[in-house]
């Protein structure tokens, strides 16, 4: 059975690695996509913050209680005093902001008295709402000028002010501590790949196969149904786990390009060591013969492309909604829930990237899963045996 | 040869049973193009597809050279090459890697597989596009592609579904022209049709199906000889008129 098996899964990946086209979509897309996304958009936030710097704003202030305000300002950014400023003009033109202090406020300032302050900025407009941010900033710096000189007065500082001083101390195993966002992200990535490898391929090569009436011809032949299918999963299958390693491969470049604004520099890549790639592998295998499994089995109920598709949408959907969902939690410890397909992966994977393996959990989940799996092949092959298979045109 | 006896056939749609082939038997022998004639839906494919161990018959039974459809598949699988005009072979693999995946599903050797794609590839004159890809050829040479993956384990018995429809007239041709030859080879060859000119050109022998029943099964001449009519087309028409599926004015 199993030579059988391997011819059909060599011709499939030869007619597949064959095609330049499908081959880019396949594997390295996936491996290019995240980092240009990241690309992308690291450099135009980090050309709009630049942008935004090199700005000189237009600021009204009015009731200026103290020149060395101006001077906390000139340190952050480059503006000019424009007294025309109303709030009309702030609304309708680009960085403009207006601060307002009180009539009194210099003289409020004198006396050690607080003072309010009011920001006129529009929140429509980022570069008026970065100007704005910058001016809040400048503010707060006068306002701890103002509070340091008060304490002086009595005698004090502003460090004086802190009664109670926190030191953190992670006491996470050193190869788990920065993995969270590792672990949220990866899992999902990796469910979403899997399905989006797995749907095309898999489809095309039952209801294509179908709808092109090849079908027919090669069940005409000396090899076991069950040879058939098991050939179709294991191509499958095979594109599956190449799609999500090429995404995971696409995912690390993505945050060693996206840096520290995406998260990047609080991660702690030294977690993915060869033993944790290698159970991330494992359960990777049995995620992706689950997906592949189920694929062939709709596809081959299908008539046609279509209505495959119509059949394997929702559980495409269901999958990024678990993804979704699983996201923010932590691996449960109720054994239960490893039973269930995919989720069971998920948390396997979460627990084997923040180094927190449990051999019972991934027990569960491997034994769960290849049950799974003979279970599918069991039907697929009842599917291949029976004359559903061959429902693509009447007689 | 091929022996059909008093097969039927029925499927279940939209909650009710339709017959697609009725007690249907006949008779194809060695050296002989044996042809199933009648109009869409009258039970054709469904017929060859249980001689092609791809359906089993509700009642009936069916053997291809002496082995049983339902109790030997594997036998009568080694022994059949099934072909029909529907299938579109596409993808990046050319033909001379298709018949050596079609040879290895047949469990040929592999020296058996290269010395047949070179007889065939000869035969059907596919030298020039042996190498080229399956999606780059034309219709023509597509359809000889199929030809040659549905011969290469050299079956004694053909059977082809619809075998020039949606052709053009050169492709149809080279069917037409293999199909002779290989009755001439000492071939059994079952084909269905409901072109009259394809039967007439084809077959010596013909089955006319209606509704799943066989109404006539004779050689052309018997049944112009019957029928008092020198063409099938009228021959055809009378038989209609007669099983009062169409009204003749």
């Amino acid at each position: 059975m199993l030579r059988d098996a391997l011819i059909i899964f060599r011709k499939e990946l030869k007619n597949i690695f064959k095609d330049a086209r499908t081959l880019f979509a396949v594997l390295i897309l996936p491996m290019l996509i995240m980092p240009v996304i990241f690309l992308v958009m690291n450099t135009v936030s980090t050309s709009q913050t630049r942008t935004y710097e090199n700005t000189v704003y237009k600021l009204k202030i009015v009731n200026l209680p103290d020149e060395r305000f101006l001077s906390f300002l000139d340190q952050m950014i480059s503006f000019e005093i424009e007294e025309n400023l109303s709030e009309e003009s702030v609304r309708s033109q680009e960085n403009s902001i207006i601060v307002e202090f009180p009539a009194d406020a210099a003289e409020r300032v004198r006396g050690g008295e607080k003072i309010d302050a009011r920001l006129f900025y529009n929140s429509t407009s980022k570069g008026s709402s970065y100007g704005a941010q910058i001016v809040q900033n400048a503010l707060s710096s006068y306002s701890s000028l103002l509070l340091s000189e008060k304490l002086i007065e009595h005698g004090l500082t502003l460090e004086d002010l802190n009664l109670v001083t926190v030191e953190k101390r992670d006491v996470a195993p050193e190869e788990s501590q920065g993995t969270e966002l590792l672990a949220t992200l990866i899992p999902y990535f990796l469910l979403i790949y899997i399905f989006a490898g797995s749907m095309n391929i898999g489809l095309d090569t039952t209801a294509g196969e179908k709808e092109r009436g090849s079908m027919p011809v090669l069940l005409v032949n000396q090899v076991s149904r069950s040879s058939i299918a098991a050939g179709k999963i294991l191509y499958v299958m095979t594109i599956a786990i190449l799609n999500s390693i090429f995404t995971f491969i696409g995912l690390i470049i993505a945050f060693k390009v996206g840096g520290p604004a995406f998260g990047g520099g609080e991660l702690n890549f030294s977690s993915l060591s060869f033993t944790t790639l290698f159970g991330l592998f494992i359960t990777l295998m049995t995620m992706s013969g689950l997906a592949a499994s189920l694929v062939v089995l709709l596809g081959s109920l299908a008539r046609n492309m279509k209505e495959g598709s119509g059949y394997v949408m929702p559980i495409y959907i269901m999958a990024i909604v678990l993804g979704v969902a699983t996201m923010q939690m932590e691996s449960p410890d109720n054994p239960l829930l490893y039973l269930i397909p995919f989720m069971n992966s998920i948390f396997v994977m979460k627990d084997i990237i923040t180094a927190s393996f449990v051999v019972s959990r991934f027990s569960l989940m491997l034994v769960s899963n290849l049950v799974y799996v003979a279970l599918f092949i069991y039907f697929l092959t009842r599917v291949f045996n029976s004359e559903k298979i061959m429902e693509s045109s009447g007689a | 040869m091929v022996k059909v006896e008093r097969i039927t056939k029925t499927f279940d749609s939209r909650r009710k049973k339709v017959v697609a082939v009725d007690s249907l038997s006949f008779f194809a022998e060695p050296k002989s193009i044996y042809g199933l004639l009648g109009p869409n839906g009258a039970g054709k494919t469904t017929t060859l597809r249980i001689i092609s161990t791809l359906l089993k018959p509700d009642s009936g039974k069916t053997s291809v050279m002496g082995f049983d459809c339902v109790a030997r598949p594997t036998e009568v699988r080694k022994r059949i090459g099934f072909l029909t005009s529907d299938m579109k072979l596409s993808g990046n693999l050319t033909p001379k890697e298709l018949l050596r995946f079609y040879g290895e599903l047949s469990h040929m050797r592999d020296t058996d597989i290269s010395k047949r794609t070179k007889e065939l590839s000869e035969y059907l004159d596919m030298n020039n596009f042996l190498d080229k890809r399956i999606g780059k050829l034309s219709t023509g040479m597509k359809q000889k592609a199929a030809i040659a993956v549905s011969l290469v384990h050299d079956p004694e018995v053909i059977i082809f579904d619809e075998p020039t429809n949606g052709l053009d007239i050169l492709t149809a041709r080279t069917v037409t022209d293999f199909l002779k030859d290989y009755r001439d080879q000492g071939k059994t060859i079952i084909i269905s049709t409901h072109i009259m000119s394809v039967a007439e050109k084809l077959c010596n022998r013909v089955g006319i199906i209606f509704k799943g029943r066989l109404v006539e099964d004779d050689t052309l001449e018997g049944l112009y000889e019957k029928f008092g009519e020198d063409t099938l087309e009228d021959v055809f028409f009378k038989i209609a008129d007669r099983e009062g599926v169409i009204e003749i004015a």
